[in-house]
């Protein structure tokens, strides 16, 4: 009889959870934007740098809401992939991210660690390139690699009604290390789909 | 909405394309890759040893230590005494992406910067301003690699500014890493050298990223272990290690709830 009273209590607690849990995810919503990687870190060309790259990314996120100022927002996106002119090997960056938001009129303010992920797929062969006074074949990467990067990213969103809102977002990659850090920056235009659970 | 997604969806966007070296994809596994210079005295670059290892440091700290996405990690190392056949001799048979390494040259381990007097690496040219080979490859791995700077009467090395000498031995470090060279001018591994270079390409870093992948955090219960931790361990961090690993064994199971 205890037994059964405890698992009683036990569920009718968890079914409290998840339903309670199932409330607090108020809206969904998909964004259409540019990612620059790594900004400012390369040469565009010899002595200048790169700040912006063309870059189309997709994301989406869910928002889960601990009151009406806070709530976790946790977003995944991809880019579209990158093929080298010759075909030799793409590339494709995505993210995971879990900020912490806090909501103040129009506007979202976050902040949170998330995931940065770099695949680079290489086709194989060789290219025909100088060397030295001469030319050579140099092998072309064969397979593919991917690298993950801890970020932690601060972001401001703004809507401009229920449905649309714009958002702007920095990455920072290697924040406790001042030689390798880096910084993503990401502009999205989203649109809300409001609670679809 | 749909329609632009469906126009961005056909774009093919453009990347770049590095290239490896002869060891086609071999890399360095060790965490810490040194930059030693080799002791004989060079008499044609206008650089004393350690000047030349103090140019190495800064090629190392300006470019390939600043990738985000890599693991890399490159240290000036020392100057060390090695036989004279690395001032005279020839690096390899074949040329240097077929390359048959001179078994006198081969490097132990790390990455050996020596000054060489042979014509023949450098094809008979004062204007090739050095050649790298990682001519100690053990399966994938890249166990020891050689850059020799050219140290012939006439060498253009020794008429290049101090940042000039940076990006050139950064570009024969690239070499000595695994990269090859590549088709972009704004890249260190682009085959020519061009004045005015401060920092890597974006095909430097997807290669060097593609060759040392970065993995954040690192998942492993202990990660790697490294034997041979060049006494830069803390005794301290292990103390308090095994004390906390000590405490969780011992009273761990009382802090889980119990039903």
């Amino acid at each position: 009889m205890k037994t059964r009273l405890f698992y009683t209590i036990i569920g009718l607690f968890f079914c409290t959870s998840v339903n309670a849990f199932v409330q607090g995810w108020s809206d969904f919503a998909v964004g259409l934007g540019n990612l620059t990687h790594q900004a400012g870190k390369y040469a565009s060309d010899v002595g200048s740098v790169s700040y912006f790259d063309f870059r189309p990314v997709l994301a989406a996120s869910y928002r889960y809401e601990f009151s009406s100022e806070f709530s976790f927002i946790p977003e995944v996106g991809i880019t579209l992939p990158e093929t080298s002119e010759d075909e030799t090997f793409s590339t494709l960056y995505s993210f995971f991210n879990a900020p912490i938001a806090y909501h103040s009129g129009d506007w979202t303010f976050r902040f949170g660690p998330g995931f940065f992920f770099t695949r680079i797929n290489g086709k194989g062969g060789t290219l025909r390139l100088q060397n030295g006074t001469s030319t050579d074949e140099f092998p072309v990467p064969n397979g593919s690699a991917t690298t993950r990067n801890l970020t932690w990213n601060l972001g401001v969103q703004t809507s401009f009604d229920k449905e649309w809102s714009a958002r702007f977002d920095l990455a920072i990659l290697k924040a406790f290390d001042s030689e390798k850090r880096a910084m993503n920056h990401l502009l999205t235009l989203n649109y809300h789909f409001g609670s679809v659970l | 909405m749909k329609k632009l997604l469906l126009v961005l969806l056909t774009f093919s966007l453009s990347a770049y394309s590095f290239t490896l070296n002869n060891g086609a994809g071999a890399a360095f596994k060790k965490e810490i890759i040194k930059v030693n210079v080799a002791a004989h005295t060079c008499t044609n670059i206008g650089i004393t040893n350690s000047e030349l290892l103090s140019i190495a440091e800064e090629a190392v700290n300006l470019f390939w230590n600043r990738v985000a996405t890599s693991k890399l990690e490159l240290t000036g190392g020392s100057i060390v005494s090695v036989a004279t056949d690395f001032q005279t001799g020839q690096v390899c048979t074949g040329s240097t992406s077929n390359c048959d390494p001179t078994p006198a040259l081969v490097v132990g381990s790390d990455i050996l910067i020596s000054c060489n007097t042979n014509a023949t690496n450098y094809s008979g040219s004062n204007e090739v301003l050095g050649v790298t080979v990682p001519n100690n490859i053990n399966g994938g791995e890249i166990k020891g690699a050689l850059v020799l700077v050219n140290d012939q009467a006439g060498n253009s090395f020794a008429s290049k500014s101090h940042a000039a000498k940076v990006s050139i031995i950064a570009h024969e470090i690239g070499h000595a890493l695994g990269l090859g060279h590549s088709p972009f001018r704004e890249a260190l591994m682009f085959a020519q050298f061009v004045e005015g270079r401060d920092r890597l390409g974006q095909d430097d870093i997807s290669g060097i990223t593609w060759l040392y992948p970065e993995e954040e955090p690192d998942l492993g219960i202990c990660g790697s272990v490294n034997l041979s931790g060049n006494g830069q361990g803390s005794p301290v961090g292990m103390m308090l290690g095994i004390f906390v690993g000590f405490i969780l064994a011992a009273y761990g199971r009382k802090l889980l709830p119990r039903f």
